[in-house]
């Protein structure tokens, strides 16, 4: 899967968690400082991830998890891994 | 009414035939227990499930035992057994898994005298018997922003296909809470700290305080906390009382510590098969189990593992009656 397509599903389920977040979202605007997502939002929006990419993503990789480039290059590197 | 919400109950109503109709339960029971074996097996027999009856000596079989007899064709796993034993020492976790791998839900029920079994029969008995198309649903939390929030979040991603109804510390007692359980809700959820001998929100709520329960049992009741089924320092549990109490069929509760980061989790993916229109606890647990294993292994299933997820009928005009404060 292609980051382009990655963060593509990525936008769809942080619509999801927080229909505010349209889709003028940037690619590196963090999802904490920029758009204002709290704990719950955060871990709702893993938790789709969780679900859609079919992965396990433990809590020590949450801050990794800051923006949806960077979302999407974790994502990559564990669909590589898988 | 729009065609979407007409296949939504074509969907629910055909999915459910398709699971009522072949549904295998392994019930392990202890060989000095007779009159329990023989009574559950024919009470799941009138509820169209069939029973694959094991009889053991001494302490409850470990995982191994099971893996041999776990063939295809048995969906759930009942272990029933002398209160003296833990959930946490009985089973490893709330499934067990078939001869190729597959996950399959498993329970555990302690149970002392006849009494134990004749009152989890009829609790039984009388939600399994209940109309499929009323599902409606507690959620319950101790009074704290972050449970709130959860709760809030809860009843937002599932009002569209369940009623649910938010009695939440913050707005209901605890003697009304007890009430509103017996209203006959196919299911509730807690959200909070735990402990064994119960929950921490609603000021304490306490196995005791169902000593007079009299209301109509729910399918099941999630304690997504922490220990809750632990025996530490205490006799039964507060999730194993449940059942035993006729409060609700089944009942979900850890036996360790729990990480609120992996309940939050569970919570979304339960919203997530419910509004998939699952409807029982064993097809629930399987749908909405996080992928990392320890947010898994800690909780066990109490009772049983087939609990409809459904309401008694009037149960959702009993529950809108119920006096919060707003």
């Amino acid at each position: 899967m292609q980051e382009y397509d990655i963060i593509q599903q990525l936008r769809l389920e942080l619509g999801i968690v927080k229909p505010q977040v349209t889709n003028d979202i940037r690619d590196t605007d963090s999802f904490r400082d920029d758009w204002g997502l709290d704990s719950l939002e955060l871990v709702e929006f893993v938790a789709r991830i969780e679900q859609t990419f079919r992965i396990m993503i433990p809590d020590k990789d949450l801050q990794e998890l800051h923006s949806l480039s960077a979302t999407a290059v974790y994502l990559q590197g564990k669909m590589i891994a898988a | 009414m729009q065609h979407g919400s007409l296949m939504w109950i074509m969907y629910r109503k055909t999915d459910q035939m398709r699971h009522k109709a072949n549904r295998n339960l392994l019930l392990a029971y202890p060989a000095d227990m007779p009159f329990a074996g023989a009574c559950l097996s024919e009470a799941y027999k009138q509820l169209h499930i069939r029973c694959v009856c094991v009889p053991y000596s001494g302490r409850p079989p470990e995982e191994h035992f099971y893996s041999a007899l776990l063939t295809e064709d048995i969906n759930a796993v009942l272990v029933t057994g002398k209160k003296s034993y833990a959930p946490s020492t009985v089973l490893p976790g709330p499934f067990l898994f078939t001869k190729k791998g597959r996950k399959i839900p498993a329970a555990w029920l302690p149970l002392q005298k006849e009494n134990d079994v004749l009152t989890f029969v009829r609790t039984l008995k009388t939600v399994h018997q209940r109309n499929h198309a009323t599902p409606g649903m507690a959620l319950l939390a101790q009074w704290h922003p972050r449970y709130l929030k959860l709760s809030d979040r809860m009843s937002e991603l599932l009002e569209e296909q369940i009623k649910v109804f938010r009695w939440t510390g913050d707005i209901i007692t605890r003697e009304n809470v007890v009430g509103a359980l017996g209203t006959g809700l196919g299911m509730g959820i807690y959200f909070g700290h735990g402990r064994p001998v119960g929950w921490v929100g609603y000021y304490g709520m306490r196995s005791h305080h169902f000593k007079d329960f009299s209301g109509k049992p729910m399918g099941c009741v999630l304690s997504l906390c922490c220990r809750t089924a632990s025996r530490r320092r205490t006799g039964v549990s507060y999730t194993e009382s449940l059942p035993l109490m006729g409060v609700s069929a089944a009942a979900f509760g850890a036996v360790r510590e729990t990480k609120h980061t992996d309940n939050m989790k569970w919570a979304i993916r339960i919203c997530t098969a419910l509004n998939n229109g699952i409807d029982n606890l064993g097809d629930l647990l399987l749908q909405a189990q996080p992928p990392n294993m320890e947010a898994v292994q800690h909780y066990r299933i109490i009772g049983d593992p087939f609990a409809p997820l459904y309401s008694d009928a009037g149960s959702i005009q009993k529950a809108s009656a119920v006096a919060v404060f707003n």
